[in-house]
């Protein structure tokens, strides 16, 4: 199965219409304990095999949000996968969209290493058109907005405006080199 | 009998690789989520669909789930395949999310009657809505319900038949199937409704954990090219789609064509 942005959350149909009730509950007890690896437990009616779909999902959605935050999977490199699985660990319910799940790991990730300008771009282009808090992705941004981010890695202070809606300008100072004034124009293709 | 299409999956990072292989691509399946996120233009399969040679294939409806598909996913790919003027989609045999629980993986369903009628049912509901003819691929399955009542084959059969619709035949997948559960992959092949195959998927997995993957990163093995060949020698496919989920470059798909067209010859 493949993965994409999906912009709106699952917020209807699927839990608006009956259930079937037996079946359901079945499949929602598999996927929780897909995503809280409790492998030891056998969920009702299924076998043990379970250690491999815990792995499987879990490598399927490192791998979407590599797609969906290049910068982050190239900033991180071999330490991407064993990064991601703490993350996941605490975190072990995906969000609506590998965009935001993306944006919630690199969110993980600030305390723990040190991101550099392209990663921290990519959040900054995140913020400006996605209202957050404490890492959770709240709602697509309406108002302009603007936004400053330090990338500490490279001493670059990174300027983020938000104009319309799917538009944002990045300028990018560098403080420690020579002097550099970049505007760069970026199409923000996630939410 | 008419010659088979060979083609490849489109996807965004392969796009130029296929552009430059055009020659030798028949036919182009997209993926209706990638295609939905997308923005720009993309002139190639445009002219794919223009000539009727662009597939509609997508992988988050969660068929197998016990309601409905979300009417906002629904709409997403509505709008693609108005967009492409596409009259055919194709879906996978599982279930991906139950409720607000969100797998992202393809999960299997346990091979029972109500399963059937389930996916019988979401079937109906996206023909309707969508006015599609609908296909659907058999997964490799992560693990299994111990309740089934079905063998996976037979339970492929009775879906079909039920939800009235034509058979996605994934061959890697099967290889990959009966590699983990110790089947025989030509057996499993001889006791589907080959007869309603409207295409055929082949890929490339590794193997992890013990475990073979469906992965869509390696080139295709001898192994799948000779279950390729068995299936053609017995029945017309109609198209063959190669998937790719990591880059390639054009030589590479090239080869990979051509090793599919040499099996089905």
């Amino acid at each position: 199965m493949k993965c994409f942005e999906m912009c709106k959350p699952s917020t209807h149909s699927q839990q608006d219409q009956p259930d079937n009730v037996s079946l359901g509950d079945r499949q929602r007890d598999v996927i929780r304990k897909i995503l809280e690896n409790q492998t030891q437990d056998t969920p009702r009616n299924s076998d043990l095999s379970l250690h491999v779909a815990v792995d499987a999902v879990l490598r399927k959605r490192a791998w979407c949000v590599s797609e969906a935050w290049p910068t982050l999977y190239g900033a991180l490199g071999d330490k991407y996968e064993p990064l991601f699985r703490d993350y996941a660990a605490l975190f072990p319910y995906p969000p609506a969209s590998s965009a935001i799940d993306g944006y919630r790991f690199s969110f993980f990730l600030r305390s723990r290493v040190s991101l550099d300008s392209l990663t921290k771009t990519q959040i900054l282009s995140f913020e400006l058109l996605n209202v957050t808090k404490g890492g959770a992705w709240l709602r697509k941004r309406i108002l302009p907005f603007a936004k400053a981010m330090w990338a500490e890695k490279e001493g670059m202070l990174i300027i983020g405006l938000r104009i319309k809606s799917s538009l944002c300008l990045a300028c990018i100072v560098s403080m420690q080199r020579k002097p550099l004034l970049t505007i760069a124009k970026l199409a923000a293709n996630h939410t | 009998m008419s010659s088979t299409l060979v083609g490849v999956s489109w996807r965004m990072f392969n796009a130029k690789q296929i552009e430059e292989c055009r020659e030798f691509v028949d036919i182009l399946e997209v993926m209706t989520e990638e295609l939905a996120s997308l923005k720009s233009r993309q002139p190639l399969l445009e002219d794919y669909a223009s000539v009727n040679k662009l597939r509609a294939h997508s992988a988050t409806l969660s068929l197998g789930s016990t309601c409905h598909p979300d009417s906002w996913r629904l709409d997403e790919i509505r709008r693609v395949l108005v967009k492409y003027n596409l009259r055919s989609l194709s879906e996978h045999i599982a279930f991906v999310r139950s409720g607000q629980l969100d797998a992202w993986h393809l999960l299997p369903m346990p091979m029972i009657k109500e399963s059937i009628n389930i996916l019988a049912n979401n079937v109906s509901h996206i023909r309707d809505i969508l006015n599609v003819s609908v296909s659907l691929e058999n997964i490799v399955p992560l693990f299994r319900w111990a309740d089934d009542d079905y063998s996976e084959p037979e339970f492929i059969s009775a879906v079909i038949k039920e939800c009235k619709a034509s058979l996605l035949l994934d061959i890697e997948n099967i290889r990959i199937t009966c590699k983990n559960f110790n089947m025989d992959p030509y057996q499993f092949i001889s006791k589907l409704p080959i007869e309603s195959i409207s295409a055929v998927h082949i890929a490339g997995g590794i193997v992890y954990l013990g475990r073979h993957r469906d992965t869509h990163s390696e080139d295709i093995s001898y192994e799948v090219l000779e279950l390729l060949a068995f299936l053609a020698k017995r029945v017309h496919i109609p198209e063959v789609i190669l998937e790719r989920e990591s880059q390639l470059t054009s030589e590479s798909l090239y080869s990979q064509l051509k090793l599919i067209r040499a099996a089905l010859t």
